[in-house]
């Protein structure tokens, strides 16, 4: 559960940020409001993740695993961001 | 100024982590091994059972019956029960007294002695073949190999300060860290590694900075004995004293008088009331046969390493005192981050992700060291310099190489001969000669075919381990994957999944020149990034 | 580090720069570190033990922060008389302190 929350936030995280949110919907409108909502719940997720871990495991051990999974999470995400683009790309080009 | 600032941090960055980026590959190889270091010492040890587990209170009965028999008026016996993937078996150590004055010297080796004991049948485990283990590989990654013991740590220390100076500078350097939180742009030569190093450092940035601090604070004792000395004027005798006064330590003599160790399972049983279930380390005893015999029981860690024990009488098992956990606030920081550098306590789900961690800080180092080599490429046809070279060929001979090495340790450990003398020595020979090997091939071929060549040989190799491995013994995958031996198992999964990583790795680079194929349909991304650099929004 | 500027500056400053600096991170910034942690732990209040435990602690960030500043002053003398600056005072501040407390 901790991790998958996590993964959320980060996610939500990214959709904050112009250049993630262009290859996740490039043809959609960046708004500052559909930035600032993102931004905030990406930002409430993660802390709702720890909780959940520490929750989940205790205090100390939570809180390791909670690093761990947002290592998982940024990292992973970050290739399928890559992967994504390449995927654009790839149908772009003639 | 500040543009300054960062240029000289940039330089900092770049040497501290270059000059020897291959220590530290080698560390964080290592050390990423290590977290499955028990599960490789059973692998290594094919002949050995699966783990045995017994009441806590047999295993100490039948444990000081063994150290009776093989170890009568040694000075400590420790019993450590079988619990988790840390004890896979019931062990006892032993240590006897030095000699007296006068009497023969006798070497520090044989006084001590230590155990498996077999659950079943209550005496040593088989020997089986001579192995160094996983063991042998995870001490590399703090005391090398070859070199002296005391040289190589503090040669260690040293470089773990550069690895720290490296991760400060590097997050100083950093100009767009929230930025690029989630970027990474693939088949851009330079700027693709540059990305793939800010990726891994950053988002295992918590890791990284936990494992070097944590393994400077291991060398506290090694580089840092001045301030703890100096506060006292350099007196190194009360030094001592204060400083023991923190673990607690009474030391004590031997009455001389015989007498009987008390049973110690009613001991157990007593501390399980104090301190509740599975809360038990391990069992040392102070004189045994002795009339001032003490038995203690020191408590498993969690995260922090704790030093929390209870004492009782060794001939009539009454509960004597508690020794408390160290007090000071400090300490029990310096303590769990030992704990947390080592994660002993780690069940699997942490120890993936320790692993996972521990990989990305191996390619973190890697990628640092492409990226110095892609960044300096001279484009105009002249000729590498001398030190270029050099980088290039050991940047191949290593990241590609030691991983090649270390699957020849594993294969080693299933083809030598059982019974062919000093084998064990002769699996690391064997690992440091592929490593030698490898590092002289780059040499000798055009860099783009080493890098291939590598890539390709690291894949045959660790794919040959799983095969070997089910040529050899019956523990191959199909026989842990049904019975459900998963810490197994997943040595061979891990193998067949580095495996083919290389391998693709390698097909990756043999389609070369990739870069430039890719380049031609990059504009789009490019447009996206400018836009985005860009803080005005773009309709679409 | 995301630009690949080619550092003329330093190289125009040459490896006599470069080694005098190297020197200065390994032997004074390390011994300002110990003289630095056995002030901290002499200024310190209350137990001893804590005192030398934090201050053994906090030495690896000194030690960092104190290369990183080498590496970063621009002119070599200041690199210099700055770390004589900071042995003499941190050295004598904690030789006054240990004969305060103990022969005073």
């Amino acid at each position: 559960m901790g991790f998958i929350v996590t993964c959320l936030g980060a996610i939500a995280l990214s959709v904050g940020m112009k250049r993630h949110y262009r290859q996740l919907f490039h043809s959609a409108e960046f708004t500052p409001r559909k930035k600032w909502v993102a931004r905030f719940t990406g930002c409430a997720l993660l802390t709702l993740g720890a909780y959940v871990s520490m929750a989940e495991s205790g205090t100390g051990l939570g809180l390791t695993l909670y690093v761990g999974y947002l290592n998982v999470a940024v990292f992973g995400w970050a290739l399928f961001l890559a992967w994504r683009v390449s995927r654009i790309n790839n149908r772009a080009a003639p | 100024m500040k543009g300054a600032f960062r240029q000289s941090m940039t330089w900092l960055h770049t040497w501290a982590g270059l000059v020897f980026c291959w220590i530290l590959y080698f560390m964080f190889v290592t050390g990423t091994v290590g977290y499955g270091d028990s599960e490789l010492d059973r692998w290594m040890k094919p002949e050995q059972p699966a783990p045995q587990r017994i009441g806590m209170g047999d295993a100490v009965t039948m444990a000081a019956a063994f150290l009776e028999r093989e170890a009568p008026g040694a000075d400590r016996w420790f019993i450590t029960p079988s619990s988790d993937r840390n004890e896979p078996f019931l062990r006892v150590f032993w240590q006897y007294p030095q000699p007296a004055e006068g009497e023969e010297p006798v070497e520090p080796e044989d006084l001590r002695g230590s155990a498996e004991i077999d659950a079943t049948t209550g005496d040593r485990m088989v020997e089986g073949r001579d192995t160094g283990g996983g063991q042998v590989l995870y001490r590399m990654h703090y005391i090398l190999h070859y070199i002296d013991r005391d040289i190589a740590y503090r040669f260690i220390g040293v470089v773990t300060m550069l690895m720290f100076v490296g991760i400060i500078s590097g997050i100083v350097v950093h100009k767009k860290i929230f930025k690029d939180f989630f970027t990474f742009r693939p088949s851009k030569g330079q700027r693709s590694w540059l990305d793939m190093h800010n990726l891994m450092s950053v988002s295992s940035l918590p890791f990284q900075l936990m494992i070097t601090y944590s393994g400077l604070i291991f060398m506290v004792t090694t580089w840092m004995p001045g301030i703890a000395l100096g506060s006292y004027g350099f007196d190194i005798k009360r030094a001592q004293d204060e400083l023991s006064s923190i673990a607690g330590i009474v030391e004590f003599e031997r009455s001389g008088n015989t007498a009987q160790l008390t049973a110690l399972a009613p001991i157990l049983v007593d501390a399980a009331e104090r301190w509740g279930d599975d809360a038990v380390r391990n069992i040392e005893i102070r004189y045994p046969g002795d009339e001032a015999s003490q038995v203690t029981i020191n408590r498993r860690e969690g995260i922090e390493r704790s030093a929390a024990g209870l004492i009782y009488s060794g001939t009539t098992g009454e509960f004597m005192k508690e020794r408390p956990p160290i007090p000071s606030a400090s300490a029990s920081v310096a303590l769990t981050m030992l704990g947390l550098h080592e994660g002993l306590f780690a069940g699997p789900v942490l120890r993936w992700l320790y692993i996972f961690s521990g990989v990305l800080g191996t390619a973190m180092v890697a990628t640092g060291a492409i990226y110095w080599t892609a960044k300096r490429k001279k484009t105009d046809g002249q000729p590498q310099g001398r030190g270029y070279r050099f980088v290039e060929a050991l940047n191949v001979g290593t990241i590609m190489g030691l991983p090649t090495a270390i699957a020849a340790y594993f294969i080693a450990n299933r083809l030598l001969p059982v019974e062919m003398a000093s084998r064990a020595d002769w699996e690391v020979h064997i690992m440091f000669l592929v490593w030698g090997a490898l590092l002289l091939h780059p040499v000798l071929r055009p860099i783009q075919a080493a890098w291939r060549e590598q890539a390709w040989l690291a894949a045959v190799a660790f794919a040959a381990v799983p095969l070997v491995n089910a040529a050899t013994t019956s523990l191959h995958l199909v026989n842990t994957v049904s019975s459900g031996d998963w810490s197994l198992a997943a040595i061979d999964l891990s193998c067949i999944a580095l495996a083919v990583s290389f391998a693709v790795v390698a097909a990756v680079l043999g389609k070369s020149p990739a870069e430039t194929k890719v380049d031609a349909k990059a504009p789009i991304v490019d447009a996206l990034d400018s836009a985005v650099n860009d803080e005005t929004p773009v309709a679409a | 580090m995301a630009e690949s500027k080619p550092r003329k500056k330093r190289g125009e400053i040459g490896r006599w720069h470069i080694t005098s600096r190297v020197f200065a991170a390994l032997i004074p910034a390390f011994l300002l570190t110990n003289t630095f942690g056995v002030f901290l732990v002499l200024l310190l209040p209350g137990d001893r033990l804590g005192a030398i435990a934090f201050s053994t602690l906090v030495s690896f960030i000194i030690y960092c922060c104190v290369i990183m500043w080498i590496f970063s002053v621009e002119r070599l003398r200041t690199v210099w008389l700055g770390l004589l600056a900071g042995l003499i005072i941190t050295g004598g501040g904690a030789w006054g302190l240990y004969v305060l407390e103990n022969f005073v």
